[in-house]
């Protein structure tokens, strides 16, 4: 009864959250600054290009990027496949560190829990290092491979992003 | 003639008369029936209708193997984009298409893309819930999901609510719709149905099966009535 409960919970978390996301991104970015500041764009060069390649395993599926900027403090909403459907993930980055990832939609059947605080607050801190590997370990979540996995590599993506744009 | 003999008569006559009228909608609705129930086995129900008042018919516009996009070398066709040597860009049902400063703008029901003139995606904006038409009011591209409302936001490629959308302007239908394809087995299966001729159509049938019913009845019980 209470595994039963459990998973309708989950359903309409996963139901309300496919309904409100753009709801979910507002309410994100107000969380994340005092007065949102206008959005900006990054356009993937070559090089960035190749270097999203390795760590997505596949291009990133457009030219350009839109993040939001206070300082060195940023923000940026990216997208990823997790096993058939696009997870979207708002990630602060503070001074090249993770501040914050907080999953804005995700569409999966299977695999919510890595929408669950416990789950996200192991990015925070996270750097990236020269081999695009993120600075720490993150625990996975038995049958949420594809989707940790997602998140992993949608931070690595975020953190390059925000280098390229301090160099 | 006895009482017994004049009902036998009586249903005989209006079993004949049931038959006689029956008979050719029983041909169509049969001979229908055997295509519809082999339409992988049949290649030719897979073809589309080309002739125009059928598609007319349809409220579809006049065949067209594709629906070009305009200022660009892509076209729409099938449920995608295609442009020569890209990948095809999913897009179910495509509304409006049109030419921005920032690039070319293809609204598709769930998607909202932004692509260069040769089809390289340069943004997309997804949303849940289908759009189902578009008007543009003042230069804005409004966007219409049920009852709710949402600007597009083409510089800052952003989309939001719309509360009070004071302009009365029409709400234009997805481009696509009047180029869908139109495959041989959907008319066959309105005619087989008699959605082809709409709600009348449909009672129409309706009717035809009542008939039958009444031609089964009446067969069986001066059938009986002659045992007797």
């Amino acid at each position: 009864m209470c595994i039963f409960l459990r998973l309708m919970f989950i359903s309409l978390v996963a139901i309300s959250s496919q309904v409100s996301k753009a709801d979910a991104s507002a309410d994100f970015l107000q969380s994340a600054f005092n007065t949102t500041p206008s959005s900006k764009f990054l356009w993937f060069t070559p090089a960035l290009k190749a270097q999203s390649k390795t760590i997505l395993g596949h291009e990133y599926p457009a030219l350009r990027v839109k993040y939001w900027a206070e300082g060195k403090r940023r923000v940026w909403i990216l997208e990823e496949i997790g096993k058939e459907q696009p997870i979207t993930v708002g990630i602060v980055i503070n001074s090249g560190e993770v501040e914050q990832v907080q999953v804005l939609a995700y569409r999966e059947s299977r695999g919510g829990e890595v929408q669950e605080d416990f789950f996200t607050r192991q990015f925070k801190k996270i750097r990236l290092l020269d081999n695009y590997k993120l600075s720490k370990k993150i625990d996975g979540i038995t049958g949420a491979t594809l989707s940790v996995r997602a998140l992993q590599n949608v931070t690595r993506l975020a953190l390059l992003l925000d280098t390229s744009l301090n160099t | 003639m006895s009482k017994k003999n004049h009902w036998r008569f009586f249903i005989l006559r209006w079993h004949k008369r049931i038959g006689v009228f029956l008979a050719i909608f029983a041909i169509w609705i049969a001979a229908s029936g055997f295509f519809l129930n082999h339409t992988e086995d049949f290649d030719f129900l897979d073809h589309s209708v080309k002739n125009t008042s059928i598609r007319n018919w349809y409220g579809l516009t006049q065949y067209t193997e594709h629906l070009p996009l305009q200022n660009s070398s892509g076209y729409w066709q099938a449920g995608a984009l295609n442009f020569s040597e890209k990948a095809s860009i999913p897009c179910t049902q495509l509304l409006h298409f049109y030419s921005a400063s920032v690039g070319n703008v293809a609204i598709c029901s769930s998607d909202i893309y932004l692509l260069s003139t040769e089809g390289d995606i340069i943004d997309k904006i997804h949303h849940e819930k289908p759009f189902t038409a578009y008007t543009e009011i003042s230069g804005n591209m409004h966007l219409k999901q049920g009852n709710s409302t949402f600007l597009l936001d083409i510089n800052n490629w952003f989309l939001s609510s719309v509360d009070n959308l004071t302009s009365n302007s029409a709400w234009s239908a997805p481009l696509s719709d009047h180029y869908t394809e139109l495959k041989l087995s959907r008319v066959l299966q309105d005619l087989h149905s008699g959605r082809f001729f709409g709600k009348a159509g449909v009672y129409f049938v309706d009717g035809l099966a009542f008939l039958l019913i009444i031609l089964a009845l009446s067969g069986l019980v001066s059938f009986l009535k002659k045992k007797k």
